[in-house]
């Protein structure tokens, strides 16, 4: 039997799928079995069109089988794996070497661009095979390292290849820029902020959850895209993850470093945030993975999308179970929340009036609060600048982003040099067995804290909340001992502060 | 079981016919026994409405009161009637005092000497702020705080005295134990551990429109001294001040800005001639010296701190204009965004300053 074997998709793993065919006299007649989605039992049209424009006309009954026969299989992408399946059997085809064959023909024998290249590419790495791919997967394909990866432009190309008429270009790796990506925004675009400048810093060096609570264009959105540009470059395997997730939903990729961003509108469903859907497609949460999740207009997202939020953020990954089976999906995420004081946005604005009844702004604090802002680290509020302040700002444009990434990369080092023997990365992720071994505060520190504490009436998970964020400041001012104005800060971005003046 | 308590439960159900017919028991025109048979001539001699006779006469025979005064039980509420000699003394210059006060709450007397603040519930960063120092300053000064239990300018009062640790009274317009506005619940949970909660409505009463101008006159009735602190011209607050005045208790409200709504009606009080309270330390220093003058328990709103060369520095410009965004101190001192941070952390952690508004900070009054 020949070795020709395609893919398909199980979240972000691609599932080899070998591809038998049997011709026998008849009529003609091609059928597929082995549980074929609507696209994989088109592939039949595709495929002898692909062929007769390769001079193989199909005569007789095609039996196609796609092994194993219990996994449904989904997607166009098999349409070259059969192409060529068929073309062993009638076309004076030779697979020498088990392979892999991806790609979506064109009724003229052209290969298109499929999603999932990348997964199928960790899998011929895997199994020691070869992988054929279209031209335009290639891009993505020649970062991942290892790969013995043929690009193909056309059914006609591939069979000269197969039959040693001509070679295909083989597909180099590449390693992807380490150079910082151009920030954007940069830091030093925005005016004025600095706290809330701050504020991203910390977020960044701890990897804590942050929320802006602002009027309406006092730069919330603006300040959010730009903590992309402070985070440290994706590591290798964290741009293979991004990459694999990615290729899996068809996106575009390029070779650097930059880590994603996805900005979320408050209508999207749960499905579309967490991943799920009836072919199992990651979500917004998991494109976002090891970058930055923005949800803008934070409580106008629905209550189940918000509760549905709290398991990944804890866990830092996602498990979408369906009938079909469970996949898991990464989820790391820093989540950038943002939201007006009040449902007409100007609660707490030293100029313009806020002119919410009470009862609506009761409704909306309530929406605010609950278990998902227990899970937010920072909450910093962002003053609209009056026109004068903004006049005075004039020509001061403070750190640029590479600068302030920099004391974050460095902070960063320290936590992973510190944590490495408890499987965690940064301060965010402190189990609270740890942090109370581990994070010692001095008797003077203490005290401070406790007639805070008195004051403030935090609970013991806030505690903990303003430990993970003290140790984060004092990283970032490379002290090993956490300082009392580190925990000074730490206390001032508490869970309420930002809203505290809307409170009662 | 007190027969007694029971007939005051029932009459303080009944509103002002209520009171017509205690006053007819207490002059001996009706007996105990009358009042329970509802006798319908004498009723018609005293003045009382048929329907008031008739929900009487329904109230007796499905033994509300027996009923009222198991609940107050089981809800841990007192009810204090108008000849206990907990109730206070201060709200029978009412010319119609509540003849039941329900009392929810440790505190077990509303002290002779008390301030009451009110203002609206759309109440300004800067009202909400001072009504909190209030709050604060009343506990430190060792004197009880009264206010309306609502959102605004009421909670933030209440909120101030209650983590201050002082004490501090809370006027329903509803039943005892019908917390409303809900968001407030906590608030009150802590009141009932710092003070009480006061209503004259019956247990479960919802806030119905005209209880609240009732609630307002058992504030200001309460208090020796009235601070509104933001009020529109038309408002809750403004009724009480007025009912403040005619009892005699000195009136004084905080001056707002001229071309702010919520400030309109505290600023024409001050016009018309109330107390403007200009300054809170020295206020609560008269309050203080005339209310308690052999107080020794009495407190420093404000102890003395060490400050550092940048705590100054910051402190300096905030005390020239509040309002300040940390850009804006940037701009004067020669600072790290992080390090002012850090310092204005520390300041407002001392109590110094504090957050006045999305991301900018005042000094604390």
């Amino acid at each position: 039997m020949n070795s020709v074997s395609g893919i398909t998709l199980r979240g972000v793993k691609a599932v080899p799928v070998e591809v038998e065919v049997e011709i026998t006299g008849g009529l003609f007649n091609i059928s597929v079995v082995g549980l074929p989605d609507a696209a994989v039992r088109e592939a039949r049209e595709r495929v002898r069109a692909a062929l007769r424009s390769v001079g193989i006309t199909l005569r007789g009954r095609v039996a196609i089988n796609l092994a194993p026969a219990d996994v449904p299989k989904e997607g166009a992408l098999l349409d070259l794996a059969i192409a060529v399946a068929i073309a062993c059997v009638q076309g004076g085809v030779k697979v020498k070497k088990p392979s892999l064959f991806i790609g979506e023909l064109a009724l003229d024998g052209r290969l298109r661009k499929v999603r999932g290249a990348v997964p199928a590419a960790f899998l011929a790495r895997e199994k020691g095979w070869d992988i054929y791919l279209p031209e335009e997967n290639a891009a993505e394909v020649s970062l991942v390292e290892g790969v013995s990866a043929w690009r193909v432009r056309s059914l006609g190309d591939l069979f000269a290849h197969l039959r040693g008429e001509i070679e295909l270009p083989s597909v180099a790796y590449c390693e992807a820029d380490y150079s910082p990506p151009q920030a954007d925004p940069d830091f030093s675009d925005i005016k004025g902020q600095s706290a809330a400048k701050r504020a991203l810093e910390i977020a960044a060096a701890g990897h804590h959850n942050l929320l802006l609570v602002g009027s309406p264009g006092s730069g919330k959105t603006l300040l959010a895209r730009a903590l992309k540009g402070i985070l440290p470059p994706l590591s290798d395997p964290e741009l293979m993850e991004v990459l694999l997730l990615r290729s899996t939903v068809g996106n575009s990729i390029s070779a650097v470093r930059e880590r994603p961003f996805r900005s979320v509108h408050h209508t999207a469903s749960a499905v579309a945030l967490c991943g799920g859907g009836s072919t199992l497609r990651p979500g917004e949460i998991s494109l976002a993975s090891r970058g930055v999740l923005f949800l803008d207009e934070f409580p106008e997202f629905t209550r189940d999308v918000l509760e549905a939020l709290r398991q990944p953020l804890e866990d830092g990954q996602i498990t979408v179970s369906r009938a079909s089976g469970s996949v898991v999906y990464p989820a790391k995420v820093l989540m950038v929340a943002a939201c007006n004081p009040c449902p007409c946005g100007f609660a707490g604005d030293p100029v313009e009036h806020c002119t919410c009844s009470p009862s609506a702004l009761d409704r909306y604090r309530r929406r605010l609060s609950g278990p998902i802002l227990d899970r937010i680290d920072l909450h910093i509020s962002i003053p609209r600048l009056m026109p004068e302040e903004l006049v005075s700002l004039e020509g001061k444009c403070g750190e640029s982003s590479a600068e302030v990434a920099e004391r974050v990369r460095a902070a960063r080092e320290i936590q992973v040099k510190r944590w490495s023997g408890y499987g965690i990365g940064s301060n965010s992720e402190i189990p609270e067995k740890l942090l109370r071994r581990k994070i010692v505060l001095t008797p003077e520190v203490k005290s401070f804290l406790l007639r805070a504490l008195n004051r403030v009436r935090l609970s013991g998970r806030g505690l903990s909340r303003v430990l993970k964020v003290s140790r984060t400041i004092a990283d970032l001012a490379v002290s090993e001992e956490i300082m009392l104005e580190h925990v000074a800060e730490a206390l001032s971005y508490r869970e309420g502060e930002a809203l505290s003046w809307m409170k009662i | 079981m007190d027969e007694n308590i029971k007939t005051l439960l029932l009459l303080n159900s009944l509103e002002g016919q209520g009171r017509k017919l205690w006053h007819a028991l207490k002059r001996g025109q009706l007996s105990i026994d009358e009042l329970r048979k509802c006798d319908s001539k004498l009723f018609t001699e005293l003045g009382i409405t048929e329907r008031a006779a008739v929900a009487l006469k329904t109230k007796i025979d499905i033994r509300w009161a027996e009923t009222e005064f198991e609940k107050c039980v089981k809800l841990g509420i007192r009810a204090v009637g108008i000849d206990d000699g907990y109730y206070p003394a201060k709200l029978k210059d009412l010319k119609d005092p509540p003849l039941v006060l329900y009392w929810h709450g440790n505190e077990k007397k509303v002290p002779l000497r008390c301030i009451a603040a009110v203002g609206t519930r759309r109440a300004s960063t800067y009202g909400r702020r001072i009504a909190q120092r209030i709050g604060e300053y009343c506990a430190h000064s060792g004197i009880a705080l009264i206010s309306g239990g609502a959102s605004g300018i009421d909670g933030n009062a209440h909120m101030g005295a209650c983590k201050s640790g002082g004490k501090t009274f809370a006027v329903f317009g509803t039943g005892a134990d019908v917390y409303f506005p809900r968001s407030n619940a906590n608030l009150f949970r802590d009141i009932r551990e710092c003070g009480a909660l006061l209503s004259e409505f019956p247990i479960g009463s919802q806030g119905e429109q005209w209880h609240f101008p009732r609630r307002n006159r058992i504030v200001a009735a309460l208090s020796s001294k009235l601070i509104v602190v933001e009020a529109p011209l038309k408002s809750g607050a403004m009724i009480t001040a007025g009912i403040a005045a005619e009892l005699g208790r000195e009136v004084w409200a905080v001056p707002g800005r001229i071309d702010e709504g919520t400030a309109f009606g505290s600023n024409k009080l001050i016009f018309e001639g109330a107390y403007p309270l200009t300054d809170l330390k020295d206020f609560f220093e008269a309050s203080g010296s005339a209310i308690f003058s052999n107080n020794d328990t009495k407190k420093e709103p404000m102890p003395d701190i060490d400050l550092s060369p940048e705590e100054e520095k910051i402190l300096k410009i905030l005390r020239l204009s509040g309002g300040q965004t940390v850009d804006n101190i940037a701009l004067e001192v020669k600072m790290s965004a992080a390090d002012i941070l850090k310092t204005i952390a520390v300041l407002s952690a001392k109590g110094i300053i504090c957050s006045s508004g999305s991301g900018r900070y005042s000094v604390n009054v």
